[in-house]
């Protein structure tokens, strides 16, 4: 089964430079303690995502930190996400920037396919990604991260293994432990990996072991899981002026909810989740809240009481210049759910029921509950307690 | 008449969970762990890859001072002790 990822080199930092033209030829950061992602000019410099921000700082001379602005790239994946939904009926978005795309039952070459994919990436959204395709998916993914930005290269049906033979051990999904006793092992490649002996190689690993062992020899038949499209409603407001007052923003949070309850999208279904959002102002990047409801809500009264609640638990801190508010987890619900109250009494009642049978078969059987007590302790077990149960 | 149990009253035992427990374990001349025993049979240190020392209520009579060692086996396992600095015990811990 052929499948291409489409990869775009350095996601944020593209995605920042698009909506900040002074930072287009600036050695960029981003992140708070440790780096996020960087710019090539920074990587060259040696930054690696994951490295702390103070060691990246120390490397670049006069770079760009930028704090992280999650839900703003979230949001811009998922807008190439919907492009290249219309080039495939099977997207998987594997992480930020990379996407795994079937080319199963379509009746394309892989190579125009890839070039169409950048091409439609970058007419739509300005990015300019990098296409692999290999018959696995970890193949392609290796592929897409060889070619150059705006490239696509296809591998021939059972070309992999010798495709990745010379590639490094680095690139394998293996945990930190298993990557040391590699190097501790001479081995450097993939090609050093395939050819040892699976059973020894997995006594040695486990199933990481054994995963990795695949990979690297190009055996690969990890499904895609499609990316699920929720139905939601969105409604957005513009403030009249950035504005940090708290009873503006609910002003115009009540607004959009009352708002996306009466839009004829919701098509009277019930919700379980709002999403508040707030562009903020000079470059502040977003905020975002999600409010879980404890029950699909079908009154918008008691929707926005508790997204009132929840902001004023955690406003935003910085001057609002747009809001948006987002209502997720449509349901078919017509009718009210069972109280909490009764499902709970339930198992309550299934939890006692069981500990008097333990009682009555092993005499005086303890029952204990796990509790947290300190969990922030670095005195392990200082963390959490068993205390006695009795129902 | 109620009958007196004789249990004491109150919220009930509180157990501590992850508790340390005893391990023998060889030590080189710096400290640092070269075997340990687990289930009676001794097994080789491969490797150490990581170390650190945790410091935590020395205002009590019985300060806290480990140093702990994330261990990788011969027979690839991979466990966490502790030596105690202030008793010098060892000891096997998930952290």
């Amino acid at each position: 089964m052929p499948i291409a990822c489409v990869y775009v080199p350095r996601f944020a930092v593209e995605v920042e430079r698009q909506r900040r033209s002074d930072i287009a030829a600036r050695l960029v950061l981003i992140g708070e303690v440790t780096v996020l992602d960087c710019s090539l000019g920074a990587e060259t410099s040696g930054v690696r995502p994951g490295m702390r921000m103070s060691e990246a700082i120390g490397l670049c001379h006069q770079v760009v930190v930028l704090p992280p602005d999650v839900p703003h790239y979230e949001r811009r994946f998922e807008e190439a996400l919907d492009v290249l939904d219309g080039l495939s009926p099977v997207v998987e978005a594997a992480c930020l920037g990379a996407a795994y795309l079937s080319l199963d039952g379509l009746s394309v070459e892989p190579v125009p396919f890839a070039e169409e994919a950048i091409s439609a990436l970058r007419r739509r959204t300005g990015l300019m990604a990098a296409v692999g395709i290999a018959g696995g998916k970890f193949a392609a993914w290796t592929v897409a991260r060889a070619a150059r930005p705006g490239l696509a290269k296809a591998l021939p049906p059972g070309e992999e293994a010798a495709f990745l033979a010379p590639l490094p051990v680095d690139l394998l999904p293996a945990s930190d432990s298993m990557r040391w006793r590699l190097r501790l092992l001479g081995l450097e490649t993939m090609g050093d990996i395939a050819r040892l002996p699976l059973g020894a190689f997995q006594q040695q690993f486990g199933p990481e072991g054994k995963r990795c062992w695949e990979l690297a020899g190009g055996i690969d038949d990890e499904p895609l899981t499609p990316r699920v499209r929720e139905e939601t409603v969105v409604r957005r407001l513009q403030m009249p002026a950035p504005t940090v007052a708290l009873e503006a923003i609910l002003m115009g949070v009540e607004r959009l909810v009352y708002a996306a309850y009466g839009d004829s999208g919701r098509r009277g279904r019930w919700v379980r989740k709002a999403v508040v959002r707030a562009t903020l102002d000079a470059g502040g990047g977003s905020w975002e809240l999600p409010v879980p409801f404890r029950e699909a809500l079908a009154d918008p009264r008691d929707a926005w009481f508790a997204v009132k609640c929840a902001i004023a638990r955690r406003p935003p801190q910085r001057p609002v210049e747009e809001l948006e508010v987002e209502l997720v987890g449509l349901s078919a619900e017509s009718g009210k759910q069972s109280a909490m109250f009764e499902g709970k009494g339930r198992l309550r009642g299934q939890v006692e029921e069981a500990v008097r049978q333990l009682r009555a078969h092993g005499g005086q059987a303890s029952i204990g509950k796990v509790v947290e007590v300190e969990p922030w302790s670095r005195i392990p077990e200082r963390r959490a307690a068993l205390v006695e149960f009795d129902p | 008449m109620v009958t007196d149990t004789g249990a004491t009253g109150g919220p009930g035992r509180v157990r501590p969970l992850n508790r340390p427990r005893p391990l023998r374990v060889e030590a080189d001349g710096d400290g640092g762990p070269t075997a340990v025993w687990l289930a009676g049979r001794r097994c080789a240190v491969e490797a150490v890859p990581e170390r650190w020392r945790i410091d935590d209520e020395w205002w009590r009579q019985r300060p806290v001072s480990r140093v702990y060692y994330r261990l990788v086996l011969a027979d690839g396992r991979v466990v966490t002790v502790y030596r105690d600095l202030v008793s010098g015990r060892w000891a096997k811990q998930t952290y």
